[in-house]
């Protein structure tokens, strides 16, 4: 088959690749795959949907890798996840591909259908190409959620409490649903396995089927070309898909990755302490594609939240997945199709001005506790790896706090001076200077006097409480 | 499609080795660290523990001449994110005022070995070696070499060794970890 994308070669190289062709036919898949013609020309505009598939690789391969060292249980997923940050080589390279890779997933999706809306890319027989398309979209979201709770840290588990409780305002049914998400009552190592197995197995099984279909129709639909030029023009001036799209696709794909590397090398991928249910103090927030969506809560008091939780954002993706059933009309041309563009800007502005409305509303009311938040996830990131220790030696060494701590210095420091957002780890801290049994029991009177000036002093524990705290700080490692 | 002018190949070609030279690049770019990513800590050097780390075997009492004896001991083990503990076996047996101390990890292919009174011999199962009550191989083993002593020292009326691990296969003893 004399196809333009292969080059034609002769010698041992020529005479080797017809050996291979004759059997496997290499060459009639190439020309399928590389030879379409592409009506109006290529250009940089058709490039979304080819990055889409880029960052779907990029994800599926760092992810793969990080599955080789997380491991999804409520013991274990955290420190797994800090193992990665903090003691595998490129560790942390890997996570930010993949948590920058899941936003840059969703906003080439939005900037993808953007261009199919307003170049009307979705008319004249292109519904299940269409449809398969919001699938996809729907996976995208899917996605995000399923992975945003697998690191369990603070975040990860507020943020998931809240999706879970959303998902329990359906009517009737809406407990038992949560029930079955978390796997019972309380969210732990079965909520983790439930969504681990969803994200690493399912979902991109899915997805993979589903980019099969979506390709195959877009191939059978083949491209609509620009929507200011008749189809004789376009015809005229159409170009293969290779090299030209290629070419475009790939310098694009490689402005996202550069974009990407450059991200995960300078800012680490954020992970906070690990998921504490009993902390009262955590702003909950969601990644910030979402924020839109949880501004939208707000509005929605009581018994009328699932209006802003399911009902509007129901009605907003039915009218999208049904999009080509609604606009009928052949015109393509975006000024000539008022009422789907302003309806584009309608959505996207809305979006965007719940965004900021959410942000301002941070600002004015949760900036203390969001920075304090944000400040102890940098801090635990450059606090030094310590190995959880399950050996028998720590298990005899690890007395319980005595009455006095639980009751005085546990709110802050935590119930085994593990830490926590208003006062430091206590673990490890008689290594430190200045931290002797002693200058600890010292300490709890007057922090000041021991360059502890953040914490309130504590008269009210007596002398041999002190002691008996010092003693048992000593412990702990 | 019609016959390329000049120009259009030389873009042509231009756009392929583009495509392919950015393709290539980014798999280039990835690989190092998926690489360095997947190896991990494997070949990481333990923290040079240059102080030896002596195991309690118990008081010397306990152990009887000539009779080789199976003792349990834990030892620490770091775990990738774990400290834990792990059981592990050494044979001791009492000659005189020495110890034989071995380790029970065949120096094959790291099975364990048991001491067969009837034969008088340690027996590993997994490839029929066998080795005599001193732990000297014997004919037709399929270990190149004895077993693995281990070093022991008696303070306070206590025997304690040094817990090592060794190099399989090899017909000279190597210390692995």
């Amino acid at each position: 088959m004399a196809s333009p994308a292969i080059p034609q070669s002769n010698g041992t190289l020529g005479k080797i690749y017809d050996w291979i062709d004759e059997r496997a036919g290499i060459s009639e898949i190439l020309h399928e795959l590389l030879d379409e013609p592409i009506p109006g020309g290529t250009r940089y505009a058709y490039a979304f949907g080819s990055a889409l598939l880029f960052i779907f690789a990029l994800q599926s391969i760092t992810g793969v890798f990080l599955a080789m060292y997380y491991v999804p249980s409520a013991e274990d997923a955290h420190k797994s996840v800090e193992y990665i940050m903090k003691e595998v080589p490129f560790g942390a390279f890997m996570r930010g591909m993949h948590h920058y890779g899941s936003s840059a997933m969703v906003i080439m999706v939005v900037l993808h259908i953007l261009q199919i809306v307003i170049w009307g890319a979705y008319k004249q027989k292109r519904e299940l190409l269409w449809l398969v398309g919001a699938g996809l979209l729907q996976l995208v979201l899917a996605f995000s959620l399923s992975g945003y709770l697998l690191p369990w840290d603070m975040k990860a588990y507020y943020g998931t409490v809240v999706t879970v409780g959303i998902a329990s305002e359906v009517p009737l049914i809406g407990d038992t649903i949560k029930r079955i998400i978390i796997g019972g009552t309380e969210m732990g190592t079965i909520t983790i396995s439930r969504f681990f197995m969803v994200h690493v197995f399912l979902l991109p099984a899915l997805m993979a089927g589903g980019i099969a279909a979506h390709l195959y129709l877009f191939r059978k639909a083949k491209p609509a070309g620009p929507f200011n030029m008749t189809e004789q023009e376009a015809m005229f001036r159409v170009e293969p898909f290779w090299p030209g799209q290629v070419f475009k696709d790939a310098v694009f794909s490689l402005v996202v990755f550069i974009i990407l590397a450059y991200l995960s090398w300078t800012i680490p991928a954020p992970l906070e302490p690990k998921a504490d249910p009993s902390q009262t103090q955590y702003v909950a927030r969601p990644e910030w594609y979402f924020l839109f969506l949880f501004q939208l809560l707000k509005y929605f008091p009581g018994s009328t939240a699932i209006i802003g939780s399911l009902v509007i954002p129901g009605v907003v993706m039915a009218i999208i997945t049904f999009l080509p059933f609604l606009d009928r009309s052949p015109e393509r041309h975006p000024l000539k199709r008022p009422f789907v563009m302003l309806g584009t800007m309608g959505l996207l502005v809305a979006m965007a001005v719940l965004h900021v409305l959410a942000k301002r509303d941070d600002a004015q009311n949760f900036a203390e506790q969001l920075r304090a938040q944000e400040e102890e996830g940098i801090r635990f990131l450059k606090e030094p790896f310590e190995p959880k220790d399950i050996s028998r030696k720590a298990v005899v060494a690890a007395a319980p706090a005595p009455e006095a701590f639980v009751k005085n210095c546990a709110v802050c420091h935590g119930e085994q001076g593990e830490g926590g957002p208003a006062g430091p780890k206590l673990i490890g801290i008689a290594k430190k200077p200045g931290r002797s049994k002693e200058e600890i029991a010292g300490l709890i009177e007057n922090p000041a006097a021991y360059g502890a000036s953040k914490m309130p002093p504590m008269p009210q524990v007596s002398a041999a409480d002190r002691v008996a705290i010092a003693d048992w700080i000593h412990t702990l490692k | 499609m019609s016959e390329l002018s000049e120009v259009d190949k030389t873009k042509r070609l231009f756009m392929a080795l583009g495509s392919i030279i950015i393709v290539a690049g980014i798999g280039g770019a990835l690989a190092y660290p998926l690489f360095q990513f997947a190896v991990g800590n494997a070949l990481k050097k333990g923290g040079g523990e240059d102080e030896k780390n002596w195991i309690d075997l118990g008081p010397i009492s306990d152990f009887e001449e000539g009779k080789p004896t199976a003792k349990k001991i834990t030892i620490e083990v770091r775990d990738g994110w774990v400290k834990s503990s792990s059981d592990e076996t050494v044979w001791v047996m009492k000659q005189g005022n020495e110890f034989l101390t071995f380790t029970a990890t065949c120096p094959h292919l790291g099975c364990k070995v048991n001491w067969v009174p009837e034969r008088n011999e340690y027996f590993c199962p997994c490839h029929n070696s066998a080795f005599d009550i001193t732990g000297e191989r014997k004919p037709g083993s399929a270990s190149a070499r004895s077993l693995d002593t281990l070093e022991y020292r008696v303070v306070d009326g206590k025997l304690q060794i040094v817990f090592q691990k060794f190099k399989n296969l090899l017909p000279t003893k190597e210390v692995f970890s």
